[in-house]
């Protein structure tokens, strides 16, 4: 019965299935237990939709027309221990050849490790939204070299500007740089114009968060007690409010 | 664009060769190169690339020439529609296409496709993120903090 268990679970596993493996013959070595004698044609369901491998017992049967099983009860005892043999060594070998097969597979294709090609992490990154970006970044140190990156944080602040201000560039990075310019500027005004922003407006946008980010500079050059400030956390006198909603 | 178009032999990593017209090739600025630059009629070796890939590759390429010459009446919206199905595609098969359309230099492809990575990691938390592409975390407690501390907003809006 532990035999019985095994192939029936051979027949089963979808790994197998997959892989177009001997489950005929598996199914024909069922057969030869009596319990499966008469429904021998209602089990190949589980492998109809598969290439056919096909094992002596079949070979003979399929040649002579009849049930394997029957053909099966024909022979003597020590005939059906050879068959019996026959169809576990052939689903045996399969079984190897299987795993070789699997092994050099793995060696030829290698599992893709996003980590391996960074140029590809780049392009990736670089279609992130800030705020994805900066959780990103905690993902592991190559991630967060890539994240701090301030050329994907210019594609950011001016991807959805045509064509976007090249002028600006060495004046943003004197001032703090584009991750700085995006957090505390670009973000909220973008946030806040969100909801009326049409494909115009862009221009505007990009000067106000640059007229922004000018202030908020000067702001930080101001007192050294407010040097360890993160941005857009300002003091009641700041102008950097204009960052935020406001009343009117 | 004459009847006749010219066909381009293409023939990939596992020996496969696929004949494709020239303007679906040099769709992939690579075989473009190649051609323009090699003998006529050879066969362009495609080495990175599958024979399975190719075939989806350029199964996108078609697609997208057809459209754009207007021998394919789709609009838009469906040809959008068409690329999300596209891409549906488990994330190994996902991967190959972008190392394919990296080395082919098909831009529109590279695009598709390091978006649809960029989306599956939108709205994720750093150890989702890491689960799903098999990264090993390799900051120290400290550094891990600091770096949170540094783009908190993001983290306060993701409301971890």
């Amino acid at each position: 019965m532990k035999i019985e268990k095994k192939i029936l679970s051979c027949v089963k596993n979808p790994e197998r299935k997959k892989k177009n493996l001997s489950c005929l013959s598996l199914s024909l070595s069922l057969c030869l237990f009596p319990k499966y004698k008469h429904n021998l044609f209602s089990f190949p369901s589980e492998v109809k939709s598969l290439k056919l491998y096909v094992t002596p017992i079949a070979v003979i049967a399929f040649l002579l027309h009849i049930n394997p099983s029957l053909f099966f009860l024909c022979l003597s005892t020590s005939q059906r221990y050879l068959f019996l043999f026959l169809s576990l060594t052939m689903v045996q070998n399969h079984h190897c050849e299987d795993h070789e097969r699997v092994g050099e597979n793995k060696e030829k294709r290698p599992k893709f490790f996003i980590n391996d090609h960074v140029d590809i992490l780049i392009e990736i990154l670089k279609r992130l939204d800030g705020r994805s970006l900066c959780v990103a970044a905690s993902v592991c140190r190559l991630w967060c070299t890539i994240a701090r990156n301030d050329s994907l944080w210019e594609n950011l602040c001016f991807r959805h500007v045509s064509p976007p201000p090249s002028s600006v560039r060495s004046v943003v990075l004197a001032l703090g740089g584009y991750k700085r310019l995006y957090t505390g500027c670009v973000r909220p005004v973008r946030s806040r114009l969100g909801r009326m922003r049409k494909a115009s407006w862009a221009r505007d946008e990009v000067q106000l968060s640059l007229s922004l980010f000018c202030v908020d500079y000067y702001e930080r050059l101001g007192g050294s007690n407010s040097s360890g400030r993160l941005v857009g956390e300002s003091s009641p006198s700041s102008l950097m409010f204009l960052c935020k909603p406001v009343n009117v | 664009m004459g009847s006749t178009s010219t066909k381009i032999k293409l023939r990939t990593s596992d020996q496969k060769v696929f004949e494709v017209e020239e303007a679906v090739a040099v769709q992939s600025q690579t075989i473009k190169y190649f051609y323009e630059n090699g003998c006529p009629g050879s066969v362009i070796h495609v080495h990175s690339v599958s024979g399975d890939i190719l075939s989806k590759i350029l199964d996108y390429c078609k697609k997208h020439v057809n459209s754009a010459a207007g021998k394919e009446d789709i609009s838009p919206e469906e040809l959008y529609e068409w690329d999300a199905n596209f891409v549906k595609v488990d994330q190994n098969t996902l991967f190959d296409l972008i190392l394919a359309a990296n080395c082919l230099k098909i831009e529109s492809l590279l695009d598709l496709t390091c978006q649809t990575v960029a989306n599956m990691i939108k709205g994720k938390r750093p150890k989702e993120i890491r689960t799903t592409f098999n990264i090993k975390n390799d900051y120290t407690p400290e550094a891990e903090e600091a770096v949170r501390r540094e783009n908190k907003w993001a983290f306060d809006m993701l409301g971890v």
